[in-house]
Parts: C-alpha cells; sequence; structure tokens
C-alpha cells in the first residue's frame, strides 16, 4: 500500500509520473496475488501460504496432500477469493468509471443509488422468481439474478444521468440529491419485495443485503467470472475517453470524442458491473469511493493507468476485508460490507471535508 | 475554400437566439465577434465548432458542413479555446496539454513529450508540466488549455486547407500582458494562413488583433466590418448603450475606443446613463 500513499505527484521530472504508475501497478498486482494467497490460508484449519502456494501448484487433482487441505484449497477457499478479488475490481471500477462519467469524485455507484437499484433487480427476482417471473428463471437459469441486477442498476443510472446532467453539464448538489432519492425509493420497493416474501426469501434478502461471500462456490464463479473478467479487460478502452471528458463535454466534442458514444458505454459499463457485483455479494459500499481516490491522490488520475489500477485496488480492498471479516469474529463470519463501511464512511466524510482544498466539486 | 457562414439561425426553447447570420471568413484572417451580453455570441461559437447544428442555414469549412463530420475529423482541422475549464481530478499540466494529441497519430512518446514542452513554451509556461492544474491560477489554467488547443490544431495550414481557431471569450480571466501574448498567438495563427474566430468582450483588444469585426445584438449580425469602418458608422455605441470616446494617439495604426465612464470626466455625473437611452 506504501505506492499510494506516497507524496503527492508534483515537482517530478517529465516522464517519470508513468514510470510511478508502472511501479504502482506491479506493486498492486503483487499485493493482491500475495493477499490472496493468504486470503486462502486464513480460516479454521489455518494453512501457510507455503502449504497453500504448494497445493495450488500441485492442481486440484493433487494426492499428495491430506484430502481435506485440497478440498479446502480447491473448492472452498479459491473460488471465494477469486469471487473477491473480482468483486473489490468491479466496485472499484465502477466508481472509478461513474466518477469519470460525472466528472466528480463524489460519483459512486453505492451513494448514487446504482446498487440499490441492482440490489432492488435481484431482490425482485428472488422473491418473484418463484411466481411472476418463472418463466424468466426458466429460461435464464443462474443468470437471471445477475441479469435482473444488471437492469436494475442500468435502470438507476440511466435516470440518475437523466436528472443530474443538463447540456453536458452536472450539478454535484442535484446528483447526490437525486441518488439520495433513487437509493429511497429502490429501498421502499425492496422492502414491499420483502412484505411479499417467505421467511426463507427474507433471510436471503437480509444476509445478501450486508454483502457477503459466503455461498460463493465454483458454480458462481463459472456463471459471472467470465463476464467480470471481460468487463475488466474491456475497460481500458474507455480510458482515453474519460481523460478527455474530464475537461467537459463540450471540450470532449472538441477534441474528436464521440461523447454520446463514451457516455453510453460508461453507463453500461457502470450498469453491469455494479450489478454483476450486487447479484453475486449484495451491496457492498464505499469500494468505488475510497481506491480510485486514493489512487488519484498518490499516483495519478490518468484513467488509462487509474482503470486498471482501481481494478487492483478494489481487488486488494475487498480480498483484505474478506480476511477481517472473517477473522474479527471467528468462528462466526462479519458481513463483509460491515468492514467496507466501517472504513470507507469515515473516509467518505473526510473526503467531503477537504473538498475545499480542490476547486470543482 | 473559406469558413462559411450561410444564413445561420439557432432557436431555442421557442426562441430564435440567432437568426439570419451569414459571413465568411478567408484563409489568412482573424475575426473578432463582439456584442453585450445575451447577443448570441457563444451561440455562434457552438454553431461554427460543429458544437451545434444551427435549426436553420449551415456553417461550412472548405465546403464540408461542420455539423455533418465526424467528431474526430472535425478535430483535426478546427480547435476550440473554451472560456474556463475546470477540472476535478488532479491531473497534470502535461496529461492536460497532452490531451490536445489525441487525434494526432504517428506519434511516439518522445515526439509527444516534445510537442507539449513546445507548446507549454508558446504560452509562457515552461516547467509548469508537472504542476497539477487544479493548483493553477485561472490565468495560468487558461494558458494550459490554449497550449492543449496549439497540440490540437497544430500548423495553421496542412495539405493546402487553412485549419481554424476558435477562442471563446479567451482573455477574460487574463492579466493584460497575457491577453496580449494570447491574442498575438492566435493573429500569427491567421498570418500563417490560418483562420481565426475570437470572441471577445474588450473592443480594444478585438480591433487592435482582428481583421474584421462581427457586431452581435440579440442574435442578429449587425455589422461585419473593418475596425475603422465601425467607428465610422457610430454603430458601437448604440450596440453597446453606452458613449464611446475614440482615441487616435500619434503613431498609432488603428485607433482605439474608451467607454464613457460617468466617473472619468468634468461634465454632468450621470450624463452618460442618459445617453444610452
Amino acid at each position: 500500500m506504501s505506492a499510494l500513499t506516497g507524496s503527492p505527484p508534483m515537482a517530478r521530472a517529465p516522464g517519470e509520473r508513468s514510470l510511478v504508475q508502472a511501479i504502482a501497478l506491479a506493486l498492486l498486482a503483487f499485493s493482491v496475488l500475495a493477499t490472496a494467497v493468504l486470503a486462502i490460508g486464513i480460516g479454521p484449519a489455518a494453512l501457510s501460504p507455503m502449504r497453500v502456494i504448494e497445493i495450488l501448484a500441485a492442481g486440484p487433482k493433487t494426492t499428495a496432500f491430506p484430502l481435506g487441505d485440497v478440498v479446502i484449497v480447491w473448492q472452498i477457499r479459491l473460488p471465494r477469493a477469486i469471487m473477491a478479488a473480482l468483486i473489490g475490481a468491479m466496485l472499484a471500477l465502477g466508481g472509478a468509471v461513474m466518477q469519470g462519467l460525472f466528472r466528480n469524485p463524489l460519483a459512486d455507484p453505492a451513494i448514487l443509488g446504482v446498487s440499490n437499484g441492482a440490489a432492488l433487480g435481484a431482490v425482485s427476482m428472488i422473491v418473484l422468481g418463484g411466481g411472476a417471473l418463472a418463466p424468466v428463471t426458466a429460461i435464464l437459469g443462474g443468470y437471471a439474478l445477475p441479469l435482473a441486477a444488471f437492469a436494475g442498476a442500468l435502470t438507476a443510472t440511466l435516470i440518475l444521468y437523466a436528472i443530474a446532467t443538463r447540456e453536458g453539464l452536472t450539478s454535484v448538489a442535484t446528483m447526490l440529491l437525486s441518488g439520495i432519492a433513487l437509493a429511497a425509493f429502490a429501498a421502499a420497493l425492496m422492502g414491499y419485495m420483502a412484505f411479499l416474501s417467505d421467511d426463507t426469501q427474507l433471510r436471503d434478502i437480509t444476509f445478501w443485503n450486508l454483502g457477503g461471500l459466503g455461498g460463493v462456490n465454483w458454480e458462481k464463479v463459472a456463471i459471472t467470472g467470465p463476464i467480470m473478467v471481460l468487463i475488466v479487460a474491456s475497460a481500458p478502452m474507455l480510458a482515453r475517453g474519460l481523460d478527455a471528458l474530464v475537461l467537459g463535454e463540450a471540450e470532449a466534442f472538441h477534441m474528436g470524442l464521440r461523447v454520446e458514444r463514451l457516455k453510453r458505454l460508461a453507463i453500461l459499463l457502470v450498469a453491469a458491473a455494479t450489478g454483476l457485483a450486487v447479484a453475486v455479494s449484495g451491496t457492498i459500499g464505499f469500494v468505488g469511493i475510497v481506491v480510485p481516490h486514493l489512487l488519484r491522490l498518490g499516483v495519478g488520475a490518468d484513467h488509462r493507468f487509474l482503470l486498471p489500477a482501481s481494478c487492483l485496488g478494489g481487488a486488494l480492498l475487498l480480498l483484505v476485508a474478506d480476511i477481517g471479516a472473517r477473522l474479527l469474529v471467528a468462528p462466526a463470519e462479519l458481513p463483509i460490507g460491515i468492514i467496507t463501511a466501517a472504513i470507507g464512511a469515515p473516509f467518505f466524510l473526510w473526503l467531503l471535508m477537504r473538498r475545499r482544498d480542490f476547486e470543482g466539486f | 475554400m473559406a469558413l462559411e457562414i450561410d444564413d445561420v439561425g439557432v432557436v431555442a426553447g421557442g426562441r430564435a437566439i440567432l437568426a439570419k447570420v451569414s459571413a465568411r471568413i478567408e484563409p489568412g484572417a482573424m475575426v473578432a465577434v463582439i456584442g453585450p451580453n445575451g447577443a448570441g455570441k457563444s451561440t455562434l461559437v457552438k454553431a461554427i465548432s460543429g458544437e451545434r447544428r444551427p435549426a436553420f442555414g449551415r456553417v461550412r469549412l472548405h465546403g464540408h458542413d461542420v455539423s455533418a463530420l465526424a467528431p474526430a475529423d472535425l478535430a483535426m482541422q478546427r480547435a476550440v479555446l473554451p472560456q474556463a475549464t475546470t477540472i476535478a481530478f488532479p491531473f497534470t499540466v502535461f496529461e492536460i496539454v497532452g490531451l490536445g494529441l489525441r487525434q494526432r497519430a504517428g506519434m511516439d512518446a518522445a515526439a509527444r513529450r516534445q510537442e507539449v514542452q513546445r507548446a507549454l513554451g508558446a504560452v509562457d509556461l515552461e516547467g509548469f508540466g508537472e504542476r497539477l492544474y487544479q493548483r493553477l491560477s485561472g490565468g495560468e489554467q487558461q494558458r494550459v488549455q490554449l497550449a492543449r488547443v496549439l497540440c490540437q490544431i497544430g500548423e495553421p495550414v496542412k495539405d493546402g486547407r487553412a485549419k481554424l481557431l476558435i477562442l471563446d471569450e479567451p482573455t477574460s480571466s487574463l492579466d493584460v500582458r497575457h491577453q496580449i501574448a494570447v491574442l498575438s498567438i492566435a493573429r500569427r495563427f491567421a498570418d500563417d494562413g490560418g483562420i481565426v474566430v475570437a470572441v471577445l468582450h474588450d473592443l480594444n483588444l478585438a480591433m487592435s488583433f482582428a481583421d474584421r469585426l462581427m457586431v452581435l445584438e440579440g442574435g442578429r449580425l449587425v455589422a461585419d466590418q473593418e475596425p475603422e469602418e465601425l467607428l465610422e458608422g457610430g454603430l458601437l455605441a448604440e450596440t453597446f448603450g453606452t458613449r464611446m470616446v475614440i482615441l487616435r494617439p500619434p503613431g498609432w495604426a488603428r485607433p482605439a475606443v474608451l467607454p464613457d465612464f460617468p466617473r472619468l470626466h468634468h461634465g454632468r455625473s450621470g450624463e452618460a446613463a442618459d445617453i444610452s437611452q
């Protein structure tokens, strides 16, 4: 994490910043892998990092190690670590892209009601999947829930953008207030869904809303993982456009950007990333605001750096939070959303307090 | 081969904010657009830059309708310096100026760096490359934007075609020295064969740098003349609603004007206010 908290990027020689960014990316990637190994080793049956690496290297069908250890590593903890990393990437990337789209560092899917929109979509599917929406579940199977969450996130993002941005200018106050209203409205509808649900559904909904990786297995990874990887891989396409958009929509157009197309892609990406993350693990807040902001502050705001770095930073943060969730009240497990909110909410307040230092938001 | 503004009208909210504006600007010319607040200057700039498709008429650059060109193609032929640009993220000056090079293909990192440094030198900001844009003064930010625009537009003429440089009130946050410096850069762009359209509030800057002044009032083009002609007609006082004193200092090639500020002379107080009616 030292690369994130280094001195502000000032008074450096030209070109040095890109070197710093390359080093930060490498450092982040290494930290993600190291933390993943650590996360796989931690639990009721503790395994040393060396042991974890040996078992991973030996493959899922190895007989060189006790069967219990192999099952724990390959069947239980590895899918969970992969999912934690991917969801962290989705949350941070969704935040970074949304901030670029709204040209505002306070924009975040969880704060502005996009996550709630996704949650409403998912909850509706949980509750109505056996009844009114049964034909949809029959056709889509395991994809029904992520798709419903995506549809909810997309609807929320589109409404938010339509309200908060007029003629290419985004009003911060309108954006934040309409986000609050959207979140409340989605919460109200979710409450109604909870009212309609039976006991099992209600318990699912409650736990899932707090954010959790408890139920993750290879089946879930297989359904949403590839799409998440695709989203991470396609994010760099938006980078140069988002850089130009930093100056404003008119200025981006003057520089040759197809602004409407970029905005549509960005909205789709935010909705897909948020919808997928929410579908798997419920609403996990503040990753999308903390990670991109620290990266901008410490290393640089250039989206060609920021987008991949946010993916890695988000993965790292969620892996760490998941370790915390499993250690703090062991042998029980805290919902991971509690950890990220406990870190993120004070950070958000700090961000609001120091915003007078910078003009523009 | 020119910038042709052909009977352009723009409607917003059921009201005509620009009507029947026509002009032709040849390569090598710098034209200032002047007029009181709300006259439609910014709207005209939006129509010329291709940002806003006019409801009536057309703007053509070298025969091509600017609102029909692909943004990327247009960006290689015209650049726009906005009034003021604030950003919400900690970008460096170097990164902001480098954005201007996004349409310029075939440049390696070293060439880009050199181009950015050259543009920063041209706007008197050598050594500012690694500073954070947000921490600069308004005037410095404006010059960073000009450097970005210069990177985008490149040479004033390419393949025999003049490029178009549009400045939308470029001097509002600049001190006098940098007002002159920025407009001198624009003037040189025109002298080297480019086309410059600048919205200006300062009439003296407009008269000393531009070949022609387009005067807008209430969405209509009420004059399109050389500075001397315009002063002789007495239209300026009428358009701006204040009496103007024309100054002709010895040795000056062009006249200057001074608005009749009420407290500037010994006449009855409030006289200037009477004249405006």
